[in-house]
């Protein structure tokens, strides 16, 4: 059994490099911050590229970095958050026409769900992965990411609809 | 359109214009680069730590040991030697001078295995039970001299007495530390001795120097109140260094 080496890690970030990115910025929200992180999962992934097999994919090793990565910096945040703000933060107000754009209020929505549950939807939505797939770069079941996936779009039915109905009227 | 798929198009639309750098994989192998190169240096100061603590712990105790009179001892800077190296004699065993023929060549560089055996009891003069003891510094000793015996300490006189001796080819080194309430002066350091004292100085301290019966010369002083030093040399050209040897004894 074949082993990885540095060329194929390269080869590996110039052609998934764009799609991981893309995920990446999906998960976190910020372009910034998404590059920052991409970095972090693929040189995790680069300490252990030689252990890899040369004919296994490596991406959903590297979308698992990712996603792992993404939970772990929401929690570290949201403890951050809870020791030094004594009120919440306030909140961006949209503009009316970035407002009325569904799309757009959709990805305002989806920065604000949790990080499982936007992970769950970005792999679900945006990755097309199936359930299974998507409950084993979880790391949790099936039933867990039906649930989360149900749950998760419910809300952004519920703020759409709050956020649409003073537009619409 | 339902909301899946109207999701599915916002995000496509929220990443279209996001590609990756081309410089993607070498920031990668760079940031790889520079956590290797940060966790060696924190291993390395880690290990260099550990060993300064290894080195530098037992060499601190001995600069800044209690005696059993609950005198404080701290070894004096001596303007004879001031490049000599602070490192602390062997406890209970006497350093083996090195060839260096400098101030300060004599000091051992770390400290040796503790000592045992026969030599550690009913070793006093007397006859009275001695008992392993570490001197001060001896920053210098001539070369060719080696231990002949732990130090050892023993009651002599109201006082306690350590003796160290080195012997060799070149002669013998005899130190001796007293250390009694009723020390006024050098002279009381040689009670009995019949020679007839010169006086000079150790370390700006007046000292008196003897000769001894056994052909050898000594001088002894007081280092502070309640605590003098004899140091003697003798069978050879050792005799000739005395006042350089006691110059590099630290108390």
């Amino acid at each position: 059994m074949g082993r990885r080496d540095e060329e194929s890690f390269a080869e590996f970030v110039a052609t998934r490099g764009t799609a991981l990115l893309r995920t990446a910025t999906l998960l976190c929200g910020a372009k910034q911050d998404a590059e920052d992180l991409l970095q972090t999962a693929l040189e995790r992934a680069y300490r252990h590229w030689g252990r890899l097999d040369a004919d296994a994919d490596p991406e959903p090793y590297v979308r698992r970095i990712l996603v792992n990565l993404v939970i772990s910096r929401a929690r570290r945040w949201k403890v951050l958050k809870e020791i030094h703000m004594s009120r919440l933060p306030e909140r961006a107000t949209g503009s009316p026409a970035h407002a009325v754009e569904l799309r757009g209020a959709l990805i305002d929505e989806l920065r604000r769900l949790g990080p499982r549950q936007r992970a769950v939807l970005v792999l679900r939505y945006w990755e097309d992965l199936s359930e299974a797939e998507t409950a084993r770069i979880l790391g949790c079941s099936v039933g867990t990411v039906k649930s989360q996936a149900s749950r998760a779009l419910a809300k952004l039915r519920e703020r759409l609809d709050k956020h649409a109905a003073p537009l619409g009227s | 359109m339902d909301l899946e798929s109207e999701l599915r198009a916002a995000m496509a639309e929220h990443t279209a214009g996001t590609t990756a750098p081309p410089s993607l994989a070498a920031a990668v192998r760079r940031r790889h680069r520079r956590r290797v190169v940060r966790i060696r240096v924190t291993v390395g100061t880690a290990a260099a730590a550990a060993a300064a603590a290894f080195v530098v712990t037992p060499a601190y105790h001995s600069m800044t040991r209690v005696d059993s009179a609950g005198v404080h001892t701290t070894p004096a800077g001596s303007p004879a030697s001031p490049d000599r190296s602070a490192s602390p004699p062997a406890p209970g065993l006497p350093a083996s001078p090195p060839s260096g023929d400098r101030p300060g060549a004599g000091s051992s560089k770390r400290p040796a295995a503790r000592p045992t055996g026969p030599a550690m009891k009913g070793d006093g003069p007397d006859g009275g039970p001695a008992r392993i003891r570490r001197v001060g510094w001896v920053t210098y000793l001539p070369p060719g001299l080696a231990a002949e015996q732990p130090c050892v300490e023993h009651d002599e006189r109201g006082g306690r007495t350590t003796t160290c001796r080195w012997s060799g080819p070149p002669g013998w080194v005899e130190i001796r530390v007293v250390r009694g309430t009723g020390l006024s002066g050098p002279e009381d350091l040689y009670r009995g001795d019949p020679a007839v004292p010169q006086y000079t100085s150790v370390r700006g301290v007046r000292a008196a120097v003897t000769d001894r019966p056994d052909s050898g010369r000594q001088v002894a002083w007081m280092a502070r109140p309640g605590v003098g030093a004899v140091v003697a040399a003798g069978g050879g050209s050792v005799r000739d260094q005395l006042m350089r040897i006691a110059e590099g004894v630290r108390l």
